[in-house]
């Protein structure tokens, strides 16, 4: 019988109850959304940032960082960095060998370097001409080019010590730092001028920190490599750490005010509707129902509202992720497995909720009252 | 007559017309606040930025080929100190000054300490600087006036570069023997906390003693850091610097007038010039800089003022989706509340009709009370809203968003309309109904 | 007959193109006269009430009210027509739950022209409420709610007065002031159309009609007209 009534009352109310509907799976679809959102959207952030350079240095242990470039003799195996491929944090490495060369004549300091490797993470760069791609081709600082008077498709002489090598400029680069004032070798061309087959002097790491921090990283990073020392940049660190926190915790914030505001709308809708039929509480106590019946009747209408507003809202609301996600980083996000249940929990928790205390109150007074009208 | 009805139905009818506006005010109240936060975002956030420091580096303009390693440009004697430093307190006078978070001078020198070769930097660590009154400061491209009163601010490595992380003390900059002495190189020279040491400069000695120890991860570990003065002293010069790095919160220049994106500023025409010069993107800033520091070549660093400008253009992009996405689900629930209260009183419409009321009369009746309702709506919703807005900004950025002033017109606006709209539909249909069904009841 | 205050001719409603509600009916309300509308449940008293109340259109025929054929009217003359025209009384009273008594009453007159508190107050004092005039609908009896619900199909001066079973909620007394109310509309010049199930009020009318499926299958003039008219 309980379902024939529901059956009928759905039947008879079809615009209120799609009214009603309709507001519910709004609510749940801005829900979904933000928690969907909100989930990948740091680590999507500070994958943002990853483009523009790294934030852990790899030195040999005991290097160190001096004017004269790395100390001669002690190096990276360039074999060994294969191990950084396990680490999930690492987005993107790329190793050099530093030398302070003789280019045309002059000092300048000249890197080796993978060309692939270090283009994924200097989105600040730009070249004019093209990034080298034979094995014979360098990259050329502006302001090294505007003082030697370089061009793209110019030949450029790079010796140290008793080798010499001859090289093409593939492009100019203008980075505005201290790329501006170098010279940019293939790896093997800089590791042959050093006599350091297969060595590099310095690592630059690209590692996300989502999750952890950065020195977490770099221990992660020592742990696999035992002969070298990782250093987390604290410049890039702490700002990059700081920015995704803050992301992190307006888009929570957004969330939670949406969740707040989407259950006060869904719940007064529920509450009209309930209210609007406390004449047939009324009818339906007078015809001698027992308040049970009554309110299990009107809870189920709260549990088929929440339910369905619910499921359509959480679906809909990971569309609108996705399609934030696709427009924002051009990536698709990954949906948060605590999105289905959160949202229909609150969709049927809030729909419940609004429709327990009008009916316990149409409940509670005399049907004669509520019979009379308004 | 029209009034009295509108007050009883508010006034007798007080849930209801609660329920409704209480719907246009909670969804007001998110547009309001999404608003107000996704409009004031790339400020905040541009400020969060700045703990990435500098953004602007200006160096002595000069063409030669220069070898920089280690971070540190290895100049020829006869071109250090090119930039002037007492010059450097008119970056305070700019049109964007109150942009410019901080500044530090820089002048380097390879030393012998120990017999080893290290770059000993003169800087300002924690300055504070006087602006006088009467300054000539601008106001716009080609404006200015005279400052009214004196102002001070502090500057200096301390303030643009705070992921210095510093064991010991910071050194004073007044003190001519204090150190700073980057970490990795302390652990070279087996230097700690307190230590004292001699630098050799040209076969000249200096006393000096480690205060502080640096480390940063970067150059700065192999680094000495002094004063200026000090540095100034050593190689012989009564001033200049060559190096000076700049802080400036800077705004993506999606943020300039969109006819003006993307233009050379020498092409532009004297308003458009005067536009571009007062919009905060980094063109207009950097143009400033140069010219409180005419003989420097001023430059933004590029690594990051673009990561800084990506970054913020995307976070600012979310936010606008977000707010775009909230406030279409906030009018469709607010339209669906309002069409529901209408659709409970097409009895009442159709009785109206019956006893002669024509459809502009009806409409009249239910449209201004509508309007009434988002007019309160809205403006509970806009309160409420802006405490939400602060109360994020609060708790993300410690400060206190400042939505734009039009968000209340805005805010008022769309909860009107909204409101309306969501009864139009519903009364324009039952006034095309016949009274007799309405009043039977369907 | 230029008198007429109704005039109808075949006039019929169809619902859902099968029920016949009203088939054919032929009718003349002559000014100032008394219609009594009498039939069994489902025989169409309250579409033909509707039909010339301009509530509703028929399906066929001719209908002219005070001259005018109504069926050619768009919705909107209709609106106005029958505001100028027709007073309406219901069975279930359809007051506006959250409009007092006066406000009521005052409603039509606003819809009409304009609300004139004094003139709807003599109304409600007219029909015995002089004391409840600020009472709302719920906090009146059935007997009183009908009351205002006349004062409010007066109020505009209608020449025509339609009352569908306007006591069928009442109790006998009620019953009682209503029927004087309505004699009363009748001598003040309205021309009245009355339905009911309740003989004692089908003899009050000049003219009587028994409708049963949708047509008219008796008539009874009871008293002749002021103006000497004929009863067909
Ligand atoms: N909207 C409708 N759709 C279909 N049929 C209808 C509709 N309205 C009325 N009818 C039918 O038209 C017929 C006449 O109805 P009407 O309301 O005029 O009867 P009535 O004489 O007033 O009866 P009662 O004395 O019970 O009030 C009935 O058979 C009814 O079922
Ligand atoms: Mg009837």
């Amino acid at each position: 019988m309980l379902w024939r009534m529901l059956r009928g009352s759905w039947r008879h109310r079809r615009v209120r109850l799609g009214v009603a509907t309709l507001s519910m799976l709004l609510g749940a679809a801005m829900t979904s959304a933000l928690i969907n959102l909100s989930f990948d959207v740091g680590s999507q952030t500070g994958r943002e940032l990853r483009a523009y350079g790294a934030n852990i240095l790899l030195l040999p242990r005991g290097a160190s960082l001096t004017p004269g470039g790395t100390r001669e003799g002690r190096g990276i195996r360039e074999r060994d960095l294969a191990a950084l491929d396990g680490i999930p944090a690492v987005v993107g490495y790329a190793p050099s060998l530093y030398l302070v060369a003789d280019v045309q004549g002059r000092p300048l300091a000249a890197g080796g370097v993978v060309f692939e490797r270090l283009q994924a993470m200097s989105a600040w760069w730009r070249v004019t001409g093209s990034w080298p791609a034979a094995p014979d081709e360098a990259l050329l600082g502006v302001s090294a080019a505007r003082s030697l008077g370089l061009a793209p498709g110019d030949r450029i002489a790079i010796g140290y010590h008793d080798a010499k090598r001859e090289l093409v400029v593939a492009g100019l680069v203008e980075t505005g730092g201290a790329e501006d004032n170098q010279v940019l070798v293939p790896l093997p061309v800089a590791q042959a001028l050093a006599g350091q087959p297969g060595q590099v002097g310095l690592v630059q790491v690209s590692a996300l920190v989502a999750g952890q921090s950065l020195v977490e990283v770099a221990g992660a990073i020592e742990a696999r490599l035992p002969d070298i020392q990782a250093r987390p940049l604290r410049q890039f660190a702490q700002a990059e750490e700081s920015v995704v926190a803050k992301v992190r915790l307006l888009l929570a914030l957004v969330a939670a005010v949406v969740l707040g505001v989407a259950a006060l709308a869904v719940g007064s809708t529920m509450f009209t509707a309930v209210v609007e039929r406390r004449a047939e509480i009324g009818l339906m106590k007078a015809l001698g129902a027992a308040e049970r019946r009554v309110a299990a009747l009107f809870l189920a209408d709260g549990i088929g509202v929440g339910a369905i507003g619910g499921l359509g809202g959480y679906a809909a609301g990971l569309g609108v992720a996705a399609l934030i996600g696709q427009q924002v980083f051009h990536a698709t996000l990954q949906p948060n497995p605590l999105g289905l249940p959160v949202t229909l929990a609150v969709a049927t928790g809030v729909a419940l909720a609004a429709s327990i205390w009008p009916v316990r109150q149409a409940l509670a007074i005399d049907p004669a009252v509520i019979l009379r009208g308004e | 007559m029209l009034i009295r009805l509108l007050g009883d139905s508010l006034r007798r009818r007080t849930r209801r017309a609660a329920v409704a506006i209480l719907a246009i005010s909670v969804g007001t109240a998110l547009a309001a606040a999404l608003l107000g936060i996704s409009l004031d975002i790339t400020e905040k956030m541009a400020r969060e930025m700045r703990s990435y420091g500098a953004n602007i580096l200006a160096t002595p303009d000069s063409g030669d080929v220069q070898l920089e390693v280690g971070g540190i440009t290895i100049r020829p004697p006869a071109a250090r100190g090119g930039i002037d430093e007492t010059q450097l307190v008119k970056l305070k006078t700019i049109f964007w000054r109150n942009n410019v978070v901080g500044f530090a001078p820089f002048l380097s020198a390879i030393v012998e300490v120990r017999d080893q070769q290290v770059a000993l930097t003169g800087t300002w660590f924690d300055r504070t600087l006087t602006l006088p009154a009467g300054a000539s400061v601008r106001t716009g491209a080609d404006t200015r006036e005279k400052a009214a009163s004196t102002s001070t601010f502090r500057t200096g490595v301390r303030v643009i570069a705070p992921w210095w992380q510093v064991e010991g003390k910071w050194a004073n900059d007044e003190d001519p023997g204090a150190a700073m002495v980057g970490s990795a190189l302390a652990r070279r020279l087996g230097l700690r906390v307190g230590d004292a040491f001699t630098a050799h400069y040209a076969g000249r000695p200096l006393a000096l003693r480690a205060v502080g120890l640096v480390s940063t991860g970067g150059y700065e570990d192999e680094q000495i850091f002094v004063g200026l003065t000090t540095a100034q002293g050593l190689l012989g010069l009564s001033r200049g610097a060559d190096k000076v790095l700049v802080s400036a919160l800077v705004e993506p220049d999606d943020r300039l007038r969109p006819d003006l994106r993307g233009r050379d500023p020498a092409q532009m025409t004297p308003e458009q010039y005067a536009t571009w010069y007062c919009s905060p993107i980094m063109g207009a800033i950097v143009t400033q800089v140069k010219e409180v520091l005419p003989n420097a070549d001023v430059r933004p660093i590029r690594q990051i003022a673009e990561a800084e400008g990506g970054f913020l253009s995307k976070v600012g992009l979310l936010m606008t989706l977000l707010t775009a996405t909230a406030l279409a689900a906030s009018a469709l629930a607010v339209m669906t509340a309002m069409t529901a209260s209408v659709l409970e009183r097409r009895t009442e419409i159709g009785l109206m009709k019956a006893i002669g009321a024509d459809a502009g009369q009806i409409a009249l009746v239910f449209l201004s009370e509508a309007g009434l309702m988002g007019l309160v709506g809205g403006l509970l919703g806009y309160v409420a809203g802006l405490a939400l807005a602060a109360f994020v900004g609060q708790q993300v950025f410690a400060a206190a968003v400042s939505p734009p002033p039009a968000v209340l017109p805005v805010s008022i606006a769309l909860a009107l309309g909204v409101a309306l709209a969501g009864s139009a539909l519903p009364v324009r249909q039952a006034v095309r109904l016949d009274p007799v069904s309405l009043l039977r009841g369907r | 007959m230029m008198s007429a205050v109704v005039r109808a001719e075949g006039l019929t409603k169809r619902y859902n193109g099968r029920v016949h509600a009203l088939a054919g009916v032929d009718l003349t309300v002559a000014r100032g006269e008394w219609l009594g509308v009498m039939g069994p449940s489902g025989s169409g008293k309250t579409t033909l009430l509707n039909l010339i109340g301009c509530l509703d259109r028929p399906s066929a025929g001719r209908l002219l009210i005070a001259g005018d054929d109504v069926t050619t009217l768009s919705q909107a003359e209709l609106v106005r027509f029958r505001r100028n025209h027709i007073g309406l009384i219901f069975q279930q009273f359809h007051l506006i739950p959250y409009l007092t008594a006066l406000e009521n009453v005052m409603l039509a007159q606003y819809f009409h022209s304009l609300a004139d508190e004094a003139e709807a107050r003599v109304a409600l004092e007219r029909v015995g409420l002089g004391e409840r005039l600020h009472h709302l609908p719920a906090q009146l009896s059935g007997g009183e709610q009908q009351r205002v619900c006349i004062a409010r199909a007066l109020i505009n001066q209608p020449s025509l007065i339609l009352a569908d079973e306007p006591t069928g909620n009442l109790d006998q007394a009620n019953e009682e002031r209503v029927m004087d109310l309505l004699r009363e509309l009748h001598a003040a010049g309205h021309a009245l159309i009355v339905v009911t199930h309740d003989p004692a009020i089908g003899d009050l009318a000049d003219r009587l009609i028994y409708l049963d499926h949708g047509r008219v299958v008796r008539e009874q003039g009871l008293r002749p007209l002021a103006g000497g008219a004929l009863v067909r």
